[in-house]
């Protein structure tokens, strides 16, 4: 028996929001520890882990790990039929073919049941190796989301660049170039909206524009956005979900093609 | 005690550099605390290590390099801090190494060229050669000198023109002529280039020689007191005669009663031998040597014996001669004394006539002055004008004189271009191989180390045809774009895979 409750549906809608731009599918993998998704894009280019913890839900109890293979498509279906105010209740039976949603407007003067059947979905987790990252960059994730989104219409890829001073995203393209440079905020009133750069070296990484304007799809979870990169390693973008968990998404970078 | 003033000093110095925001350069310091150079180049090093080793608070500075590059030339360059170790690449040797300035920041080196001059009095290096330009002599240099210099002319003989004619008739003829003739030689000079300059030269002394058949013609009255308008010009200038310059004078006065014959040999041998050095001096502009001078003085008193009145003039000059000496370590006070050395230096003069001569003698002493007294050149202009104003009679026309010469004994084309362009503001054109060129401020892109693309604001001399204006800037921006592009396109996108392992 599975089940999970949350007195704030949006936080379930604006997951979905930020997941289903990269995955149709996904495996829920529910233990007593809480929720986990891990999958990629159909291209392998990225990864999408979110983790929700099970002491942040309102409700909680997995007596067996269960494993919900979803249609991220049916399921966003599903989640706009509840409306803002509302209670979600996740349920689902031990080796059950469906799982059940249950929204409840406030005062419970509104009930509704919707169940979507689950898919058979091939489990591929990877391992995602502990890594001590060269920087690690925290901003306002609507900052992030503006220079992706400006960015991309100057090149496919953007280099992010990392010194101590600040991180520098730039483009090029066939209209021109675009180079953007955020210095290191000196007073930190606000940590949310706070750039801290935390370096141990400089890097500079190139990624395509269009997996990190779907990573930023998860800007209404958070505030702040953290990035993490290292050299020739796929640079982590990390959303919190408030005291519930995270979403983090990985990107595998450009590199030189050696062929040339 | 010393070490009292020197902390003073520092204090001073910190605040120069932290509280007044100044671009403390070494020759400001010194000018403004009233020490020598070496003193000041000290107080910045001392102010840079300590602050270096304090580390609280990181202030920039400049180093100034001297020595020999590789190909063997001389080479000054004031550099960053940060661009030390690249500069001193370029040399193979180096002479002279130290702190040019001190400052809180520097985003560019070129700021330093804004900042005051020092005192050349305060200088490490005293040359006897050395000119302090006036800022309206820099004008004349780097807007053509014709404008001002007829300008200059007008007004000078305008002032001159009156106080000639209260001397005496005849003597104002006289020298409206010699005016009018100085003038046209002096204006085609300074209209003249440097290529042009020695043509220019032999000119002015085919003008002189006709002065001198002139003055021949004239009475020996006539020819004494025209020569008193273009003396002073050397005498007040000079007003250190050197020994050498006596011993010429007794020489000259034994020679001229003893034999006429050799003076008239020896005549054309000076005046070659005078035209050669001066020739070369107007091409290279090098410091003016002895031998010249020597000669020059030479003909001036050797001419007039072998044209006439020999004796009497001889005479005059022998008894002038040892009173000027003295009256010029006096600084020519007592009319007395002036006037006999003016009437024999007048004589002198009237014979030669050369402008070019009396330039020569004029800033050589003129050097010499500043060595034997320590004073800079303030205390020297004074002096000029006091024995101008002693010498009313006549000397304004040496004024004039004078003043037409100034320009044209700075016109020294390829030093003083060279000063121009490192100079605190260089000019907006420049002549380079017939060309114009025009000092534009133009954007440089490039890419740095750190993949940064950069953009550094640049003073560049450019040919003024406007198609090479555009390209090169155009030119620079697409090329940079391009590379960004490509490099961009070179990437190749990689799974995950690769990095993440299937568990």
């Amino acid at each position: 028996m599975f089940e999970a409750r949350l007195v704030q549906s949006a936080i379930l809608k604006k997951v979905l929001e930020a997941i289903k731009d990269l995955l149709t599918e996904a495996t829920f993998d529910c233990s007593d520890s809480g929720i986990q998704l891990q999958a990629m894009d159909n291209a392998h280019v990225s990864l999408v882990s979110l983790n929700l913890r099970s002491d942040g839900f309102d409700k909680y109890r997995c007596d067996r790990n269960l494993s919900m293979g979803m249609n991220l498509g049916n399921m966003t279906k599903i989640m706009k039929c509840a409306g803002a105010e509302d209670t979600v209740t996740m349920k689902a039976q031990d080796n059950a073919d469906v799982v059940a949603f249950m929204f409840e407007s406030k005062n419970q003067e509104k009930v509704s049941d919707y169940e979507m059947k689950l898919m058979n979905l091939d489990q591929e987790h990877l391992g995602i190796p502990e890594t001590d990252y060269s920087c690690i960059v925290k901003m306002p994730s609507q900052e992030f989301a503006r220079i992706c989104r400006d960015l991309s219409q100057f090149g496919e890829s953007m280099a992010i660049s990392c010194t101590k001073e600040g991180v520098k995203f730039s483009s090029a393209g066939d209209i021109g170039s675009a180079n953007i440079k955020l210095a290191q905020t000196a007073n930190v009133d606000a940590e949310e909206e706070a750039v801290v750069i935390e370096m141990q070296e400089p890097v500079s990484l190139t990624f395509a524009c269009r997996y990190l304007n779907s990573f930023t799809k998860a800007t209404p979870l958070s505030a702040q956005v953290q990035l993490s990169m290292s050299a020739d390693v796929p640079l982590v973008v990390e959303y919190k979900i408030g005291e519930l968990g995270h979403i983090r998404y990985y990107l595998a970078p450009k590199i030189e093609d050696e062929d040339n | 005690m010393i070490r009292k003033q020197i902390d003073i000093y520092l204090e001073a110095l910190a605040g120069y550099i932290n509280d007044d925001d100044k671009l403390v350069t070494y020759k400001w310091l010194s000018k403004e605390l009233g020490i020598h150079v070496n003193l000041s180049k000290q107080l910045l090093f001392e102010y840079w290590e300590t602050q270096r080793v304090q580390k609280n608070h990181v202030i920039s500075a400049t180093f100034l390099l001297m020595g020999y590059v590789k190909e063997r030339e001389m080479r000054v360059e004031v550099v960053k801090e940060d661009h030390m170790a690249s500069a001193k690449e370029k040399f193979e040797k180096i002479i002279s190494e130290h702190i040019y300035s001190l400052q809180k920041t520097l985003p560019e080196i070129e700021l330093l060229a804004i900042t005051d001059k020092g005192d050349s009095q305060l200088s490490a290096v005293h040359s006897s050669q050395s000119v302090l330009r006036s800022d309206h002599e820099m004008e004349v240099l780097r807007w053509g000198s014709a404008l001002l210099a007829n300008k200059q002319m007008k007004n000078n003989t305008q002032i001159t023109a009156p106080k000639v004619r209260a001397n005496a008739n005849t003597e104002s003829k006289l020298t409206d002529q010699a005016k009018n003739v100085k003038e046209s030689g002096a204006k085609s000079t300074t209209n003249k280039t440097a290529a042009a300059n020695s043509s220019a030269k032999t000119q002015k002394t085919a003008f002189n020689n006709f002065f001198a058949k002139a003055i021949d013609k004239q009475s020996k009255e006539k020819t004494s007191v025209k020569g008193v308008k273009s003396k002073p010009v050397a005498s007040s200038s000079s007003l250190t005669t050197t020994s050498p310059h006596k011993n010429n004078w007794f020489e000259e006065k034994k020679k001229p009663i003893s034999s006429d014959n050799k003076e008239a040999k020896e005549n054309p041998e000076n005046i070659s031998d005078s035209k050669k050095p001066k020739l070369n001096e107007d091409k290279e502009k090098s410091p003016k040597t002895n031998l010249p001078k020597k000669n020059a003085w030479f003909e001036a008193k050797k001419k007039p014996p072998s044209t006439s009145d020999k004796e009497a003039k001889v005479q005059v000059e022998s008894c002038s001669d040892s009173k000027k000496a003295n009256v010029e370590k006096f600084e020519e006070k007592s009319p007395q004394t002036e006037k006999v050395s003016k009437q024999e230096s007048a004589v002198k003069n009237l014979s030669s006539g050369k402008t070019g001569d009396k330039k020569k003698v004029a800033s050589s002493s003129r050097g010499k002055k500043r060595k034997t007294s320590s004073k800079g050149e303030n205390t020297n202009k004074k002096r000029k004008r006091i024995v101008v104003i002693s010498s009313d009679e006549s000397s304004d026309d040496s004024e004039t004189r004078d003043d037409i010469e100034e320009p044209d004994s700075s016109e020294e084309p390829p030093q003083v271009v060279e000063r121009v362009k490192s100079s605190p503001s260089p000019p907006l054109v420049k002549c380079e191989g017939g060309r114009r060129k025009v000092r534009k401020l133009v954007d440089k892109t490039f890419v740095d180390e750190d993949g940064y693309f950069v953009t550094q604001k640049e003073y560049v001399y450019e040919s003024c045809s406007d198609k090479e204006e555009e390209m090169p800037v155009e030119a620079a921006k697409p090329s940079t774009a391009d590379v960004a592009a490509k490099t961009a396109n070179k990437r190749k996108q990689v799974s995950l895979l690769n990095f993440f392992k299937k568990s």
